[in-house]
């Protein structure tokens, strides 16, 4: 065995496993989903963990392309006070020449959004974001960001796979390999229109790790809403009968095989036609929004044509998170990156996701599941204090904010700060490193022990680097 | 350590002499009230002997640990604090690494610091001897390691079966017809191939029939289409880029077809090997020879890179060392990747020797051109083959042709300019006019003068512009004015005129395109004192109002402004421009290959060390050489002089028949394609934490077999076929050997992706087995874009019949039939597919048109023959299966077939098709026994 994985699978998940592969004849397709999938449900004994989890599972939403801190939550007075003169310390190396005067400072660019305090945390909140300010007490920002790569491409790999350049496993591979998946009849990574470009697979791949701990991905970012599916989850010209019928006969002749062979290789395949089946009597069920009520569907915002598709993904990753996937990703396409037209620009960005995440995060808590899952938003990097043209920034990766909410995060709480233009991370700095530290920390893994074995080391997600953020631990 | 030692010997002399008891003493007690204590605090933990850690090699708990220093040399330099690293490190200047990693020291305690180091950096702690002895690679005991040991050598009358001693009978005659045909094309043997290799298998001999029908396999051009997937998993090729901007690669495929070609003109390994690494700078005989050479060095080239990458420097050491690392995997089995920031950990590979290595590829032509005018954006160069005489001769008479119409257009549009200037009259840009509102400058349209035009914006207005003439005397003038034209332009532009008779108002339609040189819009003739005064307001404008330039001519000037000549130059000018756009388009191709060259600017030549492998870390040089550990008898110096990258010194160096790795990896690789399992098993890992060899004779019998045939790769495939060990009967692993390491039978092994997707086709029929050059013609520039966009066809190659490996590979959209299958991803070398069991193969199985599409098919050719449903069955046995269905699985067919025509109403085609789907889907089909 190459593989030194740290848990052992529970007993009771194996001893049921072996009883529920008795094959298709006993049952009808579908109630042998539901009760598969209910069994699920059921299974207490999740593999070990290095401590006790406060996180059951994540959903990671990824806003591609850059969003700007100091115009969402990260207000600096100093930019109104500077607009327009010149930075008055070095700005980061290698940005865009033109932003550059002669002392590489750049010019200091306003905001064009209102900041308010909300809630009784007092969180500061941009305009832009009405309808997540009113959440303001369920967030934890980390106002300190910083990460590796000014260009998209290794930012987006950073965040994703914690390495900027090298081919390594993405974080949602890192945990499906840690913690295996809740639910025997899905996968346990998810990844709902992941980014095509800027690394594109790699981004839920997995790379040495095993192939099945990469993401399942529906769509790609891309991807029309009616496109958002699993590959070949049903066979559009073969009834339900005719397929059991099917099956039936194929594990007859495949059990004929194993008899003769008593291979486990075989038997593996066997397994997998059956829970394939089992796959196909639930994906379909959890992908189908059309039986949530009409006003879930509106609280996500999929009656106006602005938040319809992000709403849908939001929906999508709540129910795949109640059927017990663990590591979910939904991302916007790639569209925050605006080194020109911020204002219309972000405007038309956040507006397509803040009603749909306001509403996850409802939801999440009237369904009581806020409090064993962990929203992570984040984007690959912030942005400039100074302008890039008239009404642009560029990118920054040397500070930048995020937020988490949910399980074992502290709510209404602000971790860090920026310098006094929103420029570089200061006071209790966070690098990407330490984020996914603490993404696992929360799981109950120790990043540091979470390793696997590959061309003769062991790797983690964190490589050497690394320390969980204790201060925004509930 | 030199360094350290010297310092030492100064350090104490200037504490016993120079500084004074006293002064000796404040310093002491600042140390001790202001140092020390942030050091136990802020550094002991991961810097000190206590806490068993020195990261970055550095103690910070004795004087002699920071004297000594970590990988960057001494951490403090007293008196200098601006080249004490420490320091640097604490205030966070950006030169170091930014110390402590998770706190910021106060700017009171670094001013601190700053002091002590200025005073001398009084240290009176003796430390315990933690100075660190540098921990060097020893060669010599890494030499001793079995795979960088020489190989032995065995007397002539050897075997494989010798070595192994089979102990399983001969597979059966259907098991060894279906396993010989799917491991040599990965194709199944038709109805009638399988009924000859019975008869001579029965007739003659079993190894009559294995070696005929290997010979004839291995002289198929589907044996070289089956086997060059193999590297190409090697090779992590792919047709487009991946990383972060995933281009299409255009000419990748003529990598892929030169390594199908390589194996089937049975090219030696060495010389494989060589072409790929130096084929541009070998020698060559004829232009063939000469292109061949030069498209196999696209091996360096079809690497994912990362080409936004602002840091160039890093960007090309990164690529450097992704090629370095996929040499070492590949042809040595060495990970030679690891020692990029220090040495190697299990290893004996020095970061030296790593660096040695690298410079080589580093003084390499891979990326290096901007590409979409963007500085940050890094491309390739396509490299130009070699053309025949012929082919030569059209494309210089091309080249004479669209030289001789860019100048005649050069020529005519140089007078077309000479009698426009007569006629120029007064002309005032949009700079020299006074304006009201945001105007917004703008080049989008190009017909305007000066550098740019001025465009409003809706909502932001009012606007105003106010153009003023001098004129050179006064009189009667046409009026013009220069605003672009076109779509999207205000309908209804007011302009004012202050003329000699008073004002006019004029509304004008800014959308219509100006009729004079394309430029200008004559707005009337006015008669003007010294001065004309032009007012634009988007008062009454619906879209965008443009404000660029107005012209003055003198009426008197007008017929001398259009000599007649004019209007015919600029039809003459758009004819010649169509023309030449024609020959363009119908230009004879330049055929040009994705190749390596060595490079010409100052990248060319050794490198320093990096230390921890940051680009600017820079360490000692490490002139360009190889690996020491696997140096062997016979070696020369490495010998690369200044001009050149040494490419062709590392392939002749790795192609030795005297290194210990080369041969031993490759044979290797061959094994485990005919048994599913290597003698190393980790394929790719010869090193430390690889495997050691379940059978150490065998695979050094093989090597220097391999070596002494001339590096024939066909010949090593056949001498291990016509083993006893190849063809005994596959069994399920015993539990004595549940790896099978010892070979005492056949693996039962999952058919690789391309040898299910093949077969599929081939039995319904449907396979094209036609030869593929690009397969990603359609896609543009980018494979897939940034924002996600992507071709239709990377969604649609489910309707592809060609052979799997002609399959377009684009990273990040591989066609799921293969990917699913464990088609690796093509960022990694990947020797040793990974075997995955997942739900979503049987999904694509049950549920992919492809499948269903090919079960049709399949059942068409059954169906015609209006045959009793056993003998279809047995038929279907046969095609898929490649055996006799017996009694058993004849009677389970006709079950199914029959109920699904009767219960289920199926036609006879349908229910035939459902169970050939079945057949395709069943262990048995999935597996070569």
């Amino acid at each position: 065995m190459k593989e030194c994985h740290q848990f052992t699978p529970s007993v009771t998940r194996r001893q049921w496993l072996e009883t529920a592969g008795c094959g298709f004849g006993a049952l009808a397709f579908q109630a042998f989903a539901q009760q598969i999938s209910s069994a699920a449900d059921s299974l207490d004994g999740l593999p070990q963990t290095h401590h006790a989890p406060k996180a059951k599972r994540v959903i990671f939403l990824f806003m591609h392309g850059g969003v700007s801190q100091v115009d969402s939550f990260d207000p600096k007075p100093m930019l109104k006070q500077y607009n327009g003169k010149e930075l008055p310390f070095k700005g980061l190396d290698s940005l865009d020449i033109e932003l550059k005067d002669k002392a590489g400072n750049g010019r200091v660019l306003d905001t064009t959004w209102k900041f308010q305090q909300h809630g009784e945390s007092g969180a500061w909140i941009s305009d832009l974001w009405p309808h997540l300010a009113k959440h303001a007490d369920d967030l934890c920002f980390i106002k300190s960001m910083h990460t590796r790569g000014t260009s998209h491409g290794q930012a987006v790999a950073m965040i994703h796979t914690g390495s900027d350049n090298l081919l390594r496993p993405s974080v949602g591979a890192w945990v499906s390999y840690g913690l295996g998946t809740e639910n025997q009849n899905l996968p346990a990574f998810v990844s709902v229109t992941p980014p095509a470009g800027h690394g594109g697979a790699r981004n839920y791949g997995s790379s040495f790790l095993p192939a099945h701990h990469q993401a399942t991905t529906l769509g790609h970012s891309g991807s029309k809403t009616g496109d958002v599916t699993i590959q070949y989850l049903q066979n559009p010209s073969a009834r339900q009968d005719d397929q059991q019928r099917q099956l039936e006969m194929l594990n007859r002749i495949n059990q004929k095989h194993f008899a003769k062979t008593q291979d486990s290789q075989v038997d593996g395949v066997i397994r997998s036609y059956e829970m394939a089946a089992r796959m196909q009597g639930i994906a379909p069920e959890v992908i189908d929004i059309s039986k949530e009520s009409k006003s879930i569907q509106e609280l996500y915002g999929m009656n106006r044509k602005e938040t319809t598709d992000f709403g849908h993904r939001c929906l999508l990753a709540r129910r795949f998170c109640e059927a017990g996937v663990r590591y979910v990703q939904v991302s916007t396409p790639y569209v925050w990156d605006q080194h020109g037209g911020l204002v219309k620009g972000h405007t038309k960005n956040a507006l397509a996701v803040d009603q749909p995440i306001s509403a996850l995060l409802t939801d999440l808590k009237q369904r009581g599941m806020l409090d064993d899952t962990l929203i992570v938003w984040g984007t690959e990097f912030g942005r400039t204090p100074v302008a890039q043209g008239k009404d642009g920034r560029d990118h920054n990766p040397a500070g930048f904010t995020v937020w988490l909410s949910g399980a074992g995060v502290k709510p209404g709480y602000s971790h860090g700060a920026t310098d006094d233009f929103g420029y570089y991370a200061q006071e209790n700095k966070v690098h990407m490193h330490d984020l996914h530290a603490t993404i696992l920390h929360l799981l109950g893994i120790n990043h540091k022990k979470l390793t696997y074995r590959y061309a003769g080391r062991d790797f983690r997600l964190t490589d050497v680097y690394g320390e969980v953020v204790k201060d925004i631990l509930a | 350590m030199c360094r350290f030692a010297a310092f030492f010997v100064v350090l104490t002399t200037c504490s016993s002499t120079v500084y004074a008891k006293p002064d000796q003493a404040a310093k002491l007690g600042f140390f001790e009230s202001k140092i020390r204590p942030v050091l136990v605090k802020q550094c002991y933990r991961c810097h000190s002997v206590e806490s068993c850690k020195s990261k970055g090699g550095l103690h910070l708990d004795s004087r002699a640990g920071w004297q000594t220093g970590g990988d960057s040399g001494p951490a403090i330099v007293p008196g200098k604090p601006e080249e004490s690293f420490v320091l640097l490190a604490i205030n966070r200047s950006g030169e170091m690494s930014e110390m402590p990693p998770t706190s910021h020291l106060s700017s009171r305690v670094i001013s601190d610091f700053e002091k002590w180091i200025t005073d001398g950096a009084v240290d009176p702690r003796e430390g315990t001897a933690s100075v660190r002895e540098k921990e060097t690679v020893n060669i010599e005991e890494g030499r001793k390691f079995w795979s960088f040991q020489p190989r032995q050598t065995f007397p002539e009358d050897q075997s494989i079966d010798g070595f192994i001693d089979p102990k399983t009978p001969r597979a059966a005659a259907d098991q060894l017809v279906r396993r010989l045909f799917l491991d040599l094309i990965g194709l199944p043997p038709t109805l009638t191939e399988r009924q000859e290799f019975l008869r001579l298998y029965h007739e003659q001999s079993p190894d009559e029939a294995v070696n005929t029908f290997t010979n004839d396999l291995l002289s198929r051009k589907e044996f070289g289409e089956k086997w060059a997937r193999h590297w190409l998993d090697i090779a992590r090729y792919a047709d487009s880029n991946g990383g972060d901007f995933n281009l299409t690669f255009q000419e990748a495929w003529r990598y892929r077809n030169y390594v199908i070609d390589a194996f089937n003109r049975d090219l030696p390994y060495d010389q494989f090997l060589r072409e790929q690494l130096a084929g541009d700078l070998m020698p060559s005989d004829t232009i063939e020879q000469r292109n061949r050479q030069l498209i196999a060095t696209g091996f360096l080239m079809v690497a994912p890179k990362m080409l936004t990458e602002r840091n160039k420097a890093k960007m090309h050491l990164d690529i450097a060392d992704e090629q370095l690392d996929t040499i070492g995997r590949a042809v040595m089995g060495l990970t030679l990747g690891c020692a990029r920031c220090h040495d190697h950990k299990f290893d004996p590979i020095p970061t030296s020797d790593y660096y040695a290595m690298v410079g080589i590829l580093h003084s390499t032509r891979t990326a290096d051109r901007v590409l979409m005018n963007n500085v940050n954006v890094t491309g390739w160069t396509d490299t130009d083959l070699e053309v025949d005489e012929e082919t030569q001769k059209l494309i210089a008479a091309h080249q004479v042709k669209v030289a001789i119409y860019e100048k005649e257009l050069k020529q005519k549009k140089q007078r077309t300019k000479n009698t426009e200037k007569v006629s120029a009259g007064v002309v005032v840009d949009n700079t020299e006019a006074e304006r009201t509102g945001p105007w917004r400058k703008s080049t989008y349209r190009p017909n305007h003068v000066g550098d740019h035009y001025l465009a409003t914006d809706k909502g932001k207005g009012p606007y105003s512009i106010k153009w003023t003439a001098k004129l050179p005397k006064p009189g009667k003038y046409e009026l013009r004015a220069s605003f672009g034209g076109g779509s999207g332009l205000a309908q209804t532009a007011s302009y004012e005129v202050k003329h000699a008779d008073g004002e006019t108002k004029l509304i004008i339609d800014q959308t219509t395109q100006p009729t004079i040189d394309g430029l200008w819009f004559p707005l009337g003739q006015f008669t003007f004192s010294a001065f004309a005064e032009v007012l634009l307001t988007d008062k009454q404008s619906g879209g965008a109002v443009i404000a660029d330039a107005i012209q003055l001519v003198h009426v008197d000037d007008l017929k001398k402004e259009q000599p007649p000549q004019v209007a015919s130059l600029s039809a003459e000018i758009k004819k010649l421009e169509q023309a030449l756009k024609m020959l363009m388009a119908n230009s004879p191709k330049l055929p040009r290959a994705m190749a390596a060259q060595d490079i010409t600017n100052k990248r060319l030549g050794d490198l320093h060390i990096r230390i921890r492998g940051e680009a600017e870390n820079l360490g000692r040089n490490a002139p360009r050489g190889f690996l020491q550990v696997a140096s062997y008898a016979g070696l020369e110096q490495a010998n690369i002089s200044a001009e050149e990258s040494g490419r062709l010194q590392l392939a002749n160096w790795l192609t030795h028949p005297n290194h210990p790795l080369t041969a031993r990896v490759m044979v290797n690789r061959i094994w485990q394609q005919l048994f599913g399992r290597g003698i190393v098993v980790t394929s790719d890992n010869f090193g430390l934490r690889g495997a050691r060899p379940s059978n150490p004779e065998l695979l050094d019998f093989l090597a220097d077999k391999f070596v002494k045939n001339q590096w024939s790769m066909k010949q090593l495939i056949r001498e291990i076929i016509h083993s006893q060990t190849y063809q005994q009967a596959a069994q399920t692993a015993s539990e004595k050997d549940p790896d099978n390491s010892l070979f005492k039978h056949q693996n039962r092994r999952p058919a690789p992706a391309e040898t299910l997707r093949d077969s599929i086709l081939a039995i319904a029929g449907e396979l094209d087995r036609e030869s593929r050059n690009s397969v990603v013609g359609p896609l543009g520039m980018y494979a897939i874009e940034t924002s996600g966009k992507r071709h239709a066809s990377l969604s649609q190659t489910d309707s592809l019949r060609q052979r799997s490996i002609y399959m377009p590979i684009v990273r990040g959209a591989v066609p799921p039939s293969l990917a699913l299958f464990n088609l690796p991803n093509p960022d990694l070398v990947t020797g040793t597919r990974a075997v995955t069991t997942v739900p979503a193969q049987a999904l694509f199985m049950m549920n992919s048109p492809f499948v269903r599409k090919m079960a049709e098919s399949v059942s068409a050719q059954v169906t015609q023959e209006a045959q009793p449903i056993e003998d279809v069955v047995q038929s279907l046995y046969q095609r898929i299966l490649i055996r006799e269905a017996d009694t058993g699985d004849i009677a389970l067919g006709k079950e199914y077939i029959t109920q699904l025509m009767n219960e289920n109403s199926k036609s006879r085609l349908e229910a035939i098709a459902s169970f050939v789907q079945i057949l395709f889907s069943s262990t048995e089909f999935r597996f070569i026994e």
